[in-house]
């Protein structure tokens, strides 16, 4: 039952781990957070009695447990400086909000690609890669924190099981869920529509907790000397994240081939009133932006603020998100993405080793996963919901071809190999892409350039025995 | 616990069927509220799916079934809640371009029902009429087993057609055209002589459906005579064409009706003294006829004199020493002729005679094991260019396997076991696939491969692909590797496979379509 409750905090552990390297995680921090989730923990479980108490002691065992399982899995990203620069713009905030106690809270970075942050419930705050490689200075960053703590200080998570609880151990749920039990016919319309009015009620908390949040971060944050216009222009930007975002990719020139049509559904039904569907604005988790924006535009306290939202140290920052954003997709086995990103950012004048690896492995992996008959893991098919740059590559990479895809791909790695890491990831990966093409010369000559360098390779044997004769 | 239970039983409900960024999702499968599911047909290519759901009871008799529709790319496009009788099943379904039609059976009332789901998703009142007897046993018999279209078809974007046989004298069918409502427009009702006399859908043109009629004594006879019907568009009967020569009997397996009205019609050729149903063919047929069925030409490709005088020894050997079952014939857009055949050949089983020994030693009179079994052999593609000449001939070899022809199935001739396990589906072959303009024709079939130092052999699903322009046919496989508790491979549209994954835990499906690569 618990289970269902935080299944929105339990994220998921169907990553594929990637060869490709990352920032290293530093063994402290690891240690540090451990130690910071076990206390928290066992604090958690000193609470005062009441008629749930075993329920909600297993509640803080799952979510203690959760947050462990994050770490174990490699899901967030413990890097020093990372963390040393996000922990400097939550220490000035915890500086200048000494009524709050900031010592039971820690801000993280996730590796998950999607843009969101959230607040555990155990004093974690988790900021998404996917989140803060979109934002474009450092005041909208220290917005983000102050809204996930302010989420922590006002005990939403907790406040919400306990609702939960309590709702579905009402007497009158129970006596409705009886009603639908007892009832001979129409058991499902029944019971749909008491779900609905469940998750109705639920999603209008969840909404009215995001105000509360947004009321108590933008105190935070202002007392920490921020711009309040900043909030205005996060939320903003907030509300265009899921928006696609047009890059301007050649994929055609780049991979060399013609222009590819992907046969749009030619069964015409369209049913415009889908039953069984919610698609109704109640269910929302989050208030629309433009309502948010509205009442942080009401707020009257205006403060003189003298922080540079544009530091060197924010631009350093974003720098290096930029690349590990890349290894996250290609982490959580988003290629397709990764593939765009690491070819936009070459566009951009970006031939740095790590990108041009981040083009090989990318390559190999839609090739193979093209070849395996898994291409949709990898790759999303063509849909109106994607930017123009993945539409082509979806066109690409589902209604080309292979004949003329693979072509398309293996020049493409070739081409970017030669100025890619010289490291074994990369070496292995080419010589993965060669024997897949079949492309024996190439092949031999990356085999033994592996056997010679990497002597001591747990792969060493597999390669050894791969041959194409 | 009891609520929770309830509460994501609800939601699984709620939202039973997923759409995801990679395909789309099944739910809450286990619990057998999935009555049936099939393919929706255009011109015998895959224009989407549909699944047919039991929701809820709603009274003693009724109740409430739920219509999802994907199309061809697995989207979602249409969910309706229908209500039916509980023993209500969903037969086939067609689409015409601009409306879906469904067709339906009542085992108790034992009534056929029409409804069509038109462009904005709207589901029509139903057309209903009785069930003859022999369509009552069909059907019933049917419902477990795979849907596959095989009498509903669409005829230009206004109509369909219904093809069912009847006994009157004896037995015979009939084509029921039904428009855009399932309304019924005409009916036409074949010659209803002593004997057997059914009929299968062939082709269609905006002027006329061509029919293939089967003719024999009787209901166990397996010597059968067949003829090509024309009906033209308002059900009248046009012309009608014997399918044999004064040396050989057609057995046709596609039809194709060009643009000009230029009528082709593929098939295998048996000799006037062979029963079709009994006798191995003598080769591939390929005969023209104007839209008035006005003979254009004929041309007979044997096995032995035209194809075999082309094969090398190896294939030689290959030919002489199996039987060929051909299971399609198609066209490509060039003009080619593809034949797709199967090697197989009936022979002594070494392990049916043990078992039958050892049941004699012990006592027992007879045991199921037959003395006879089914050895399959490679894929046999023939190519035949434009003018019906050999143009190439792909012996594509897989592992032999052997299949237990079953008790009494020796007596019965090489062909027409064949033929029976083929029903059964006992062939390694499992569909052609082609586009609108036949650029590309894709056969898939499947593979037991046995690794040097294994055991046991695996299986492999396996596509070639004839592709317009290129000379050489290629060749795709796919392995079953997954944590699924099963994985299956169904045809989709031109180019692409549906492959579903059923995970026993979380009791669902997985649908994703996957490219061909070729």
């Amino acid at each position: 039952m618990l289970l269902s409750f935080i299944s929105c905090l339990y994220l998921y552990s169907y990553s594929q781990k990637s060869e490709f390297i990352s920032l290293e995680s530093d063994l402290n921090i690891e240690n540090n957070y451990k130690e910071f989730l076990l206390k928290n923990y066992q604090e958690s479980k000193k609470i005062p009695r009441v008629d749930y108490k075993s329920d909600i002691k297993d509640f803080y065992k799952i979510r203690y447990t959760s947050s462990l399982k994050r770490l174990e899995n490699g899901h967030l990203l413990l890097h020093r400086d990372v963390n040393t620069y996000l922990n400097s713009i939550f220490l000035s905030i915890a500086a200048s909000n000494l009524n709050f106690d900031f010592t039971k809270v820690k801000v993280l970075m996730s590796k998950y690609t999607w843009p969101n942050a959230f607040s555990v419930g155990d004093g974690t705050l988790i900021l998404n890669i996917g989140l803060l490689s979109s934002l474009e200075n450092e005041s909208q960053l220290a917005f983000v924190i102050c809204h996930e703590a302010a989420h922590f200080f006002l005990d939403h998570s907790n406040e919400d099981f306990i609702r939960r609880y309590n709702s579905i151990n009402s007497a009158d749920f129970k006596a409705k869920i009886k009603a639908v039990e007892d009832a001979e016919y129409y058991k499902s319309t029944r019971l749909k529509i008491l779900i609905k009015a469940n998750l109705y009620s639920e999603r209008n908390h969840s909404r009215l907790h995001e105000y509360g949040a947004d009321s108590l971060g933008v105190e935070l944050y202002l007392n920490a000397g921020y711009d309040l216009s900043e909030v205005i222009s996060t939320l903003n930007l907030l509300d265009k994240l899921n928006d696609p975002v047009d890059i301007n990719l050649n994929l055609y020139d780049i991979l060399n081939i013609d222009t590819v049509t992907y046969s749009k559904s030619s069964l015409i039904v369209q049913d415009l009133d889908k039953e069984g569907v919610l698609h109704d604005d109640s269910i929302k988790t989050h208030p629309d932006c433009e309502q948010r924006i509205k009442v942080i535009q009401a707020y009257n306290r205006t403060i003189n603020t003298s922080i540079n939202p544009s530091t060197a140290e924010f631009s350093d920052f974003m720098k290096v998100l930029k690349d590990e954003e890349i290894h996250c997709l290609l982490y959580f086995n988003d290629v397709g993405r990764a593939l765009i990103q690491s070819l936009d950012k070459k566009s951009r004048g970006d031939s740095t080793p790590i990108n041009q690896s981040a083009i090989v492995i990318s390559s190999y992996k839609i090739l193979n996963a093209r070849k395996r008959h898994r291409i949709s893991s990898v790759v999303s098919p063509p849909s109106e919901d994607l930017s123009n740059a993945e539409k082509d590559l979806a066109k690409v990479s589902h209604a080309l071809r292979y004949k003329i895809f693979s072509k398309g791909f293996y020049k493409l790695a070739l081409d970017n190999y030669d100025t890619s890491l010289k490291d074994e990831v990369t070496l292995y990966t080419m010589l993965q892409i060669c024997f897949l093409m079949k492309d024996k010369d190439t092949f031999n000559s990356f085999q033994k350039e592996y056997l010679d360098t990497y002597t001591q390779s747990e792969k060493y044997r597999e390669i050894k025995r791969m041959t194409l004769d | 616990m009891k609520i929770t239970k309830i509460l994501s039983i609800t939601i699984l409900m709620l939202l039973a069927t997923v759409s995801n960024a990679q395909g789309f999702t099944l739910e809450d499968v286990g619990r057998n509220s999935l009555k049936n599911a099939g393919t929706i047909m255009e011109d015998n290519i895959i224009k989407g799916y549909f699944y047919y759901y039991f929701t809820e009871r709603i009274s003693r008799k009724q109740s409430n079934y739920q219509i999802v529709i994907l199309d061809e790319n697995l989207n979602e496009t249409a969910s309706k809640t229908i209500e039916e009788s509980n023993r209500t099943s969903m037969l086939e379904a067609s689409y015409n371009g601009s409306s879906v039609l469904f067709k339906f059976f009542d085992q108790k009332l034992k009534k056929v029902y029409y409804r069509t789901m038109d462009k904005n998703g709207n589901i029509s009142d139903k057309v209903e009429r009785d069930a003859n007897k022999y369509e009552t046993a069909v059907y019933a018999s049917n419902l477990s087993k795979e849907l596959k279209n095989a009498n509903v078809n669409s005829v230009s974007e206004e109509y369909f057609v219904d093809l069912y046989t009847f006994k009157n004298k004896g037995y015979t069918y009939k084509m029921e055209c039904l428009d855009n409502t399932g309304g019924l427009v005409w009916t036409y009702t074949a010659d209803d002589a002593k004997g057997v006399n059914t009929g299968a859908y062939l082709a269609s043109s905006k002027d006329q459906i061509l029919v293939l009629e089967a003719n024999s004594k009787n209901i166990m006879s397996r010597n059968y005579v067949f003829k090509l019907v024309s009906v033209n568009i308002d059900g009248e009967k046009g012309w009608e064409m014997d399918l044999n020569t004064s040396r050989y009997n057609m057995l046709p397996h596609n039809a194709f009706i060009a643009e000009d009205g230029v009528i082709t019609i593929l098939g295998e050729y048996y000799n006037v003294s062979d029963k079709s149903m009994k006798s191995a063919s003598q080769g591939i047929f390929v005969r023209k006829l104007d839209r008035n069925g006005k003979k254009l030409s004929d041309n007979f490709i044997s096995w032995s004199r035209d194809i075999g005088s082309e094969l090398t020894s190896k294939e030689k050997k290959e030919l002489s020493s199996y039987s060929i079952y051909f299971h399609n014939v198609e066209m490509t857009k060039s003009g080619d002729i593809i034949a797709i055949g199967e090697q197989y050949k009936k022979q002594v089983s070494a392990g049916g005679i043990a078992l039958k020994m050892l049941g004699n030693v012990s006592g027992v009179i007879s045991t199921s094991a037959s003395s006879f079994e089914i050895k399959i052999g490679d894929m046999f593609i023939i190519t035949l260019d434009q003018n019906a000449e050999l143009k190439d001939v792909n012996i594509i070899e897989k592992l032999p396997r052997r299949v237990n022809a079953g008790e009494g199935y020796g007596l019965v001739s090489q062909h027409l076991l064949a033929k029976l396990m083929d029903a059964e589906g006992y062939f390694d072959y499992s569909f052609t696939q082609t586009t609108a303009d036949r650029s590309l024709i894709s056969i898939g079939y499947t593979e037991k491969e046995r690794e040097k130092g294994k055991v046991f052999a695996t299986t492999t699903f396996n596509v070639v692909s004839f592709t317009d322009g290129d000379s050489e046919p290629s060749k795709d496989k796919i392995e079953f590797e997954t944590d699924a508790s099963d994985m299956r491979i169904n045809p989709a549209k031109p180019g692409y496979l549906l492959i579903s994954e059923y995970y026993r835990k979380e009791k669902t499906i997985e649908l994703r379509l996957e490219p061909i690569n070729f």
